[in-house]
């Protein structure tokens, strides 16, 4: 009998929900086994070994891991006073890169600010991008493509990929 | 007034300059303004009491060696774990203490190797997870030449804020001309000047002086 440990992303991350203080390494491509497959693998045989099919973390997940450990981060981490990381922001920053996966390889790397406010940064070819989310649902930017220049703030209601940074971003 | 290379003819000067001030009343007193300011609002209170950069004419501390004059090159030391990213490339966070406890830099015609070397000694052994990755530099000139969007207002300050075992210290304030929109904006803008992050690598600064004076152990990490 074969097992296999189901795949990160999709309905089983969403599910999860940050426990910074009870975690002890970032995002993993390996999960525990869910209560149903672990009480079918105390059936098995000692020579029946589980099937695990495994994966390299994608990059979407690396960046989530990133914002998850800095959770953990207190007053002063940059050693020049920076403030604690903001909760909400980071969670922001979160569900905005999540909604990346799949749609574009231009993935963001993450920044910490020094007001603890987080923000995603993109330096690549022709595009340089800071969003910088507030922690109160709303994200700063300026965008440079190309040439042009954009920048203000807008709404991010965590659900879906304002308009603006799709034709500026993601296209 | 210009950089002087004699410090007890600047401190002197300071001290005149003190009591001119004193006595006619003229400019604000940078130095207690900058002493009472509180540690997470300085850039804030600073522009409050002094706007649009008015204590860059001024030394706001008594170790001052001089006001920060145009035409100088101005340092900023780059650490891992918290600006570089997966990459090793500089992230433009590294500047985002400027818009509000003043962003540290050196003044790197002023600094002697032996002052650098102590401000990375005491900064790297703070953390056992800190290690000096590089060097940006930019002209203070460049700084000063920002302006705030469709204004003629400045965006950037540059003060001389002299500390007793650091008088090469200055640092990098936004003014009152830049709100909360336009920061990431401004951060790409000294991440620009600032070499758009490519730093010198330490062993190449001042052709290794300051990474060789360096303990081993803050050099291996």
């Amino acid at each position: 009998m074969s097992l296999s440990v189901p795949t990160v992303g999709g309905e089983l991350m969403k599910n999860l929900s940050p426990a910074p203080a009870q975690r002890k390494s970032t995002a993993s491509s390996r999960l525990a086994a869910p209560p149903a497959y672990a009480s079918a693998a105390a059936t098995l045989s000692y020579d029946a070994k589980p099937q695990v099919k495994s994966r390299a973390t994608t990059h979407v997940e690396q960046v989530v891991g990133e914002l998850r450990s800095w959770m953990l981060l207190n007053e002063n981490w940059d050693g020049e006073g920076a403030h604690r990381p903001i909760e909400h922001s980071l969670a922001e920053a979160e569900a905005f890169v999540r909604l990346l996966e799949g749609r574009t390889d231009r993935i963001p790397e993450p920044m910490l600010l020094a007001s603890g406010s987080s923000s995603l940064y993109w330096n690549i070819d022709d595009l340089y991008a800071d969003l910088e989310f507030l922690g109160n649902n709303r994200v700063a930017y300026f965008i440079k493509r190309n040439e042009d220049k954009h920048k203000g703030v807008l709404a991010f209601d965590a659900k879906q990929v304002p308009a603006v940074f799709q034709a500026l971003i993601l296209a | 007034m210009t950089q002087s290379k004699c410090p007890p003819c600047s401190k002197l000067l300071f001290w005149l300059k003190g009591v001119w001030r004193n006595i006619f009343r003229s400019g604000p007193d940078c130095t207690g303004i900058f002493g009472r300011t509180s540690d997470d609002n300085r850039v804030p209170d600073v522009n409050s009491e002094a706007p649009d950069c008015a204590c860059e004419k001024c030394p706001t501390s008594k170790h001052s060696p001089g006001i920060v004059g145009d035409s100088e090159k101005l340092a900023l030391f780059a650490f891992s774990p918290m600006h570089f990213d997966r990459k090793g490339k500089i992230k433009p966070n590294i500047f985002s203490h400027v818009h509000q406890k003043g962003r540290s830099v050196q003044r790197s015609d002023l600094a002697s190797d032996e002052e650098l070397c102590e401000f990375l000694t005491s900064f790297l052994n703070d953390g056992s997870d800190r290690a000096w990755r590089g060097v940006l530099i930019g002209k203070c000139q460049d700084v000063r030449a920002l302006f705030a969007p469709n204004s003629t207002s400045r965006s950037v300050c540059v003060y001389d804020t002299a500390e007793r075992s650091n008088p090469s210290h200055a640092e990098l304030f936004q003014s009152q001309h830049i709100a909360e929109a336009d920061q990431p904006e401004l951060r790409a803008m000294l991440f620009s000047i600032f070499g758009n992050g490519q730093p010198i690598p330490p062993p190449n600064f001042r052709n290794g002086l300051i990474w060789g004076k360096l303990p081993q152990e803050l050099k291996s990490r």
